[in-house]
């Protein structure tokens, strides 16, 4: 138990690197724009698991990666996980169809976000950037949830 | 046999995440390298350093021979410190880079930052012990007053992902591919800042707009070089 419980913790570190590093270099970029993979990852947790503890290690996960290669960002990092742990708590209330509310849950942090950011630091708010940011987390998203759906489903055969 | 499967697991997981933290540069350019030869792929050109190298370079001696028409060659004359490029910010809503240089190395806040000699890039916005934040022309905030051509008409530059001229007017005869230079007294005068591309044409209209082309991806720039002696 306390190994198997081990390995999700370190399956959630890998892939917090992975998100970050993809995301950093820009390698899934199309027309400068690049998914959030920073916010569909504890997405997928909250979804997938259900499980607060997992969520919040993800979190601080993300934040422990940021204080270790961008220190300059942080502040945007706590906004952007302020909003998902929200969107935890505010998730009961929604449609109850998983799927729904991981779409729904995309759009309203990524709009959120970016109108937070604008206000705090001082800028106009940008509106097409973020839908077309919208719009490509949720392909992405929607990529990944199918493909993790397929892979617990292979794994709990298999068991 | 099990738990020895499970230690082992979760020891290959450790050495996974050892090798993230110790070598993410590699990793990091390593991807750029794989996208570059995706996109070759894809019927794309193959965006690789060396030829950003050589679009850059390229632009840097087009501007200098505008300028030496013009007898006005400032831009060999400045220093300026190599910096490598820690990390770009990872939402889409600014285009900022941290570089390695920061109070230590005596960077200041205003300082100008070039691609190249003569190409500018951005400017430092907030600067740390070893770290400085810069923002560079693609961020949306970005705004700074240029010349095109050698007819050295001004212009408005608006910073973006696909950053734009404005307030060009309407009477002046541009072919369209002019150089664009920097005439903002933040920073050095006559820094190439790319060229002119897409001039609107509206005839009812006081101003004209044009896109700024630049001869480089901004996704890949991996050093960058912070001009000295200006301020």
């Amino acid at each position: 138990m306390f190994l198997k419980t081990l390995n999700i913790f370190l399956g959630i570190i890998i892939i917090g690197f992975s998100a970050f590093f993809l995301q950093e270099t820009g390698i899934l970029a199309i027309y400068g724009i690049n998914p959030n993979l920073i916010l569909i990852i504890p997405l997928l947790v909250i979804f997938f698991q259900q499980n607060f503890y997992l969520l919040f290690f993800s979190l601080i996960t993300f934040i422990l990666i940021f204080f270790m290669f961008i220190l300059f960002w942080l502040p945007a990092l706590f906004i952007l996980e302020g909003l998902i742990i929200i969107f935890y708590f505010f998730k009961k209330i929604l449609t109850g169809n998983k799927l729904i509310d991981f779409s729904i849950g995309i759009i309203f942090i990524t709009i959120s976000f970016y109108f937070i950011m604008a206000i705090l630091g001082g800028y106009n708010f940008l509106i097409w950037p973020a839908i077309a940011e919208i719009f490509y987390n949720l392909i992405v998203g929607l990529i990944l949830w199918f493909s993790l759906s397929k892979i617990l489903n292979f794994y709990e055969k298999k068991t | 046999m099990k738990s020895l499967r499970k230690i082992l697991g979760s020891f290959i997981l450790l050495t996974i995440i050892l090798v993230f933290i110790f070598s993410h540069n590699f990793i990091g350019s390593l991807l750029k390298n794989l996208k570059g030869v995706a996109a070759g792929f894809w019927g794309r050109c193959i965006n690789s350093e060396r030829l950003q190298v050589l679009q850059v370079e390229n632009n840097r001696l087009k501007s200098e021979i505008a300028l030496l028409g013009q007898k006005k060659n400032s831009v060999n004359s400045l220093r300026y410190k190599e910096a490598l490029v820690y990390s770009r910010y990872p939402f889409n809503d600014r285009t900022k880079l941290i570089i390695d240089l920061g109070l230590n190395q005596d960077m200041k806040e205003g300082m100008a930052v070039a691609l190249a000699p003569g190409v500018l890039l951005g400017k430092i916005i907030k600067v740390k012990n070893n770290q400085s934040e810069v923002m560079t022309l693609f961020d949306p905030e970005w705004r700074s007053s240029v010349n095109i051509g050698s007819s050295r008409i001004k212009a408005l530059l608006k910073g973006g992902k696909e950053p734009r001229l404005e307030f060009i007017p309407q009477d002046v005869q541009l072919s369209g591919d002019e150089e664009v230079f920097n005439v903002s007294p933040e920073f050095p005068m006559n820094f190439s800042l790319g060229n002119l591309s897409g001039l609107s044409n509206v005839p009812y209209e006081i101003w004209r707009t044009a896109d700024l082309k630049i001869n480089y991806n901004p996704e890949i720039i991996e050093k960058v070089l912070v001009v000295l002696d200006f301020l």
